[in-house]
């Protein structure tokens, strides 16, 4: 971080030596290549092999400077953004191919056609408790995104990760952090922090509202990102002005305030499954720690923290606060060695322990759902070199 | 339920409204959080009878309101609810409820009398025409019939309750961080308030 408030990954951190680096990466190497080929033999296929093959390598050799460097987010987020891109690659060329259309029409909601998104779950669990109805109108429990896998998937990582969902498993996350890395210098550096409280007040609204009207509220009226993956035909008044809202959000929060700011608004600023997830936080081992004695109180951090978690009361705290994603980059940014991963309760003096200890379920998870979503991605661009089209092909 | 659930949704104004009332109230008897909790126990008794009353007469109107539905009017008031919370928001804390203002005309004795005192305010915040009541007021106008009605504001005024019970707690509860939430929660019901009411009206005036 420099004076201007920049990102610099500028100090040496602790590297782990490169025996015990291959030696720990060796099980990522064959858990990953075993996700992304399903068990399969290799694709002959030129335009699917490649793919396959760059975004194997790819991931691996991320994991590999992560574990040998000490660093955490220089590392973390370049996977993370193209998981975020590749979504949204893969995403609407395969709803064009299934159903011609990116909107999704009345009757496909009626069926509970519509793919489960962890957005929900704060939507789903909370009033599902009080009314005893679960209010998407997706499966229960066919295929992957239903909402029986999508329930098992959340509450595993959110044990082990607490809120580290939100900068290493949320599809979406990478999308804002891609554009608030834009500029170098951001424009706009003041950011009022009463602002951090608006995430828990969406999240009260919606979960109320959708349970006394029994519908996801959020889906149908807040959702960024409803702009770039699925959203309701355009039939009527109420469509139309739901869609006007999904893309103002989305042009807002995920891309000018981001690139704006230098922050992830619609994570730190707006969603409400951040909030929620802010709670599992609470409950979870991992958690970053302040050294008092190291820290020379610059205040590289607190302008580097991308979800506005720390402040200089947190400096004094030794901790961040409840919002943090454990996205690593006060970390790489602290020049002293004064901020690490760590396991709460356990002593100061391992930083190396802590982080690998957390970094590796973590990068396993972004791993196994961003593999499959970089590859496909990728194949699409490939498919859009060759063929003109980003639709059709195998 | 809906009743309990919509108290419970709009509950956060009612304790932006209303707390300004209760919490000067309880620090001024500097009594116990036991004490303040039986306080409390009148108070919502006083409460209650207030939107017992409300829901007969939310019955009583509610032809009216049923000739209204999907119309001009009616979105005209969701649009005034989204700007009241606004306001309410904006000002918080330091805008009074309508009963703050009648407070002032209770005779001193009453003072005396803390038990009396707490169920007359009750009864007052209950008459009070704060803009999450007016939803429940609109809502419970579309109801079929009085014991309907009734018990739909029995269960709004549990759901708002449930708001109020920290509020003994002066002391130890994180108000500032609450009053935030609930004052950025109001904001965003009032969009939502001001988005129902223009669908309404672009929908009723197609
Ligand atoms: S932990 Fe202290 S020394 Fe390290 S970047 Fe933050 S303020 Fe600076
Ligand atoms: S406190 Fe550190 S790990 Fe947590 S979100 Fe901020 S920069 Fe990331």
């Amino acid at each position: 971080m420099t004076e201007r408030g920049r990102t610099s990954y500028g100090c040496p951190p602790t590297r782990i030596a490169w025996h015990w680096t291959i030696l720990l990466a060796v099980p990522m190497v064959l858990l990953t290549a075993m996700t992304m080929t399903q068990g399969q033999p290799l694709p002959k296929e030129l335009r699917l092999l490649i793919p396959l093959i760059v975004s194997f390598v790819f991931l691996n050799a991320m994991f590999i400077l992560m574990l040998r460097s000490g660093r955490i987010d220089q590392f973390r987020s370049p996977v993370f953004i193209l998981y975020a891109l590749g979504l949204v690659m893969m995403f609407i060329p395969n709803m064009l191919e299934v159903r011609g259309t990116v909107a999704i029409g009345a009757e496909e909601i009626v069926q509970g056609k519509v793919p489960f998104c962890h957005m929900v779950i704060p939507m789903t669990i909370i009033p599902a408790a009080f009314t005893r109805t679960i209010i998407f109108p997706g499966s229960m429990l066919e295929g992957f995104a239903s909402i029986g896998t999508m329930l098992v998937l959340w509450l595993v990582v959110s044990i082990v990760l607490g809120r580290g969902w939100c900068s290493w498993v949320c599809f979406y996350g990478g999308l804002d952090e891609g554009f608030s890395r834009i500029l170098r210098t951001p424009l706009i550096r003041r950011i009022s922090p009463t602002l951090r409280y608006v995430p828990f007040a969406v999240l009260l609204v919606i979960v109320l509202l959708s349970a006394v009207y029994l519908t996801p509220t959020y889906c149908e009226w807040l959702c960024p990102y409803k702009s770039v993956t699925e959203f309701a035909a355009v039939t009527d008044a109420r469509t139309l002005i739901q869609t006007v809202i999904f893309v103002a959000l989305f042009v807002g929060l995920v891309i000018i305030l981001p690139i704006l700011t230098g922050k992830r608004t619609q994570c730190g600023l707006f969603c409400p499954m951040g909030a929620f997830q802010s709670f599992t936080n609470k409950v979870n081992i991992f958690g970053i720690r302040i050294d008092k004695d190291k820290c020379i109180q610059c205040g590289a951090c607190i302008k580097a923290c991308p979800t506005l978690s720390l402040d200089q009361t947190c400096l004094e705290k030794g901790s961040p606060r409840m919002t943090c994603s454990k996205c690593g980059r006060c970390v790489d940014v602290c020049k002293f060695g004064a901020v690490s991963m760590q396991i709460k309760g356990t002593p100061p003096g391992h930083p190396n322990l802590g982080r690998v200890l957390f970094v590796y379920p973590a990068f396993l998870v972004m791993a196994i759902m961003g593999g499959s979503m970089i590859q496909q991605g990728l194949y699409r661009i490939i498919l859009l070199v060759t063929t003109g089209s980003l639709v059709g092909g195998s | 339920m809906s009743g309990f659930l919509l108290g419970l949704s709009l509950g956060a104004a009612c304790l932006a409204s209303c707390a300004p009332i209760l919490v000067p109230w309880y620090l001024a008897q500097a009594a116990g959080w036991g004490r303040n909790f039986v306080l409390l126990g009148l108070f919502s008794a006083g409460r209650l009878v207030g939107y017992g009353v409300f829901g007969i007469l939310a019955w009583i109107i509610h032809p009216v309101i049923d000739s209204l539905r999907h119309s001009f009017v009616f979105g005209l008031i969701y649009l005034a609810l989204g700007i009241m919370l606004i306001h309410f928001g904006r000002t918080q804390f330091h805008n009074p409820c309508v009963s703050k203002g009648l407070m002032r005309r209770i005779p001193a004795e009453i003072f005396a009398r803390p038990g009396i005192l707490a169920v007359i305010m009750g009864v007052l915040v209950g008459l009070n025409l704060c803009p999450p009541f007016l939803a429940a007021f609109t809502k419970a106008a579309e109801t079929p019939s009085l014991a309907a009605s009734v018990i739909f504001f029995v269960c709004f005024w549990a759901g708002t309750t449930v708001y109020l019970l920290p509020l003994p707690m002066v002391g130890l509860f994180r108000q500032p961080v609450a009053a935030i939430v609930g004052r950025f929660a109001c904001w965003i019901m009032a969009g939502y308030f001001i988005y129902q009411g223009v669908l309404i009206w672009v929908g009723g005036l197609k």
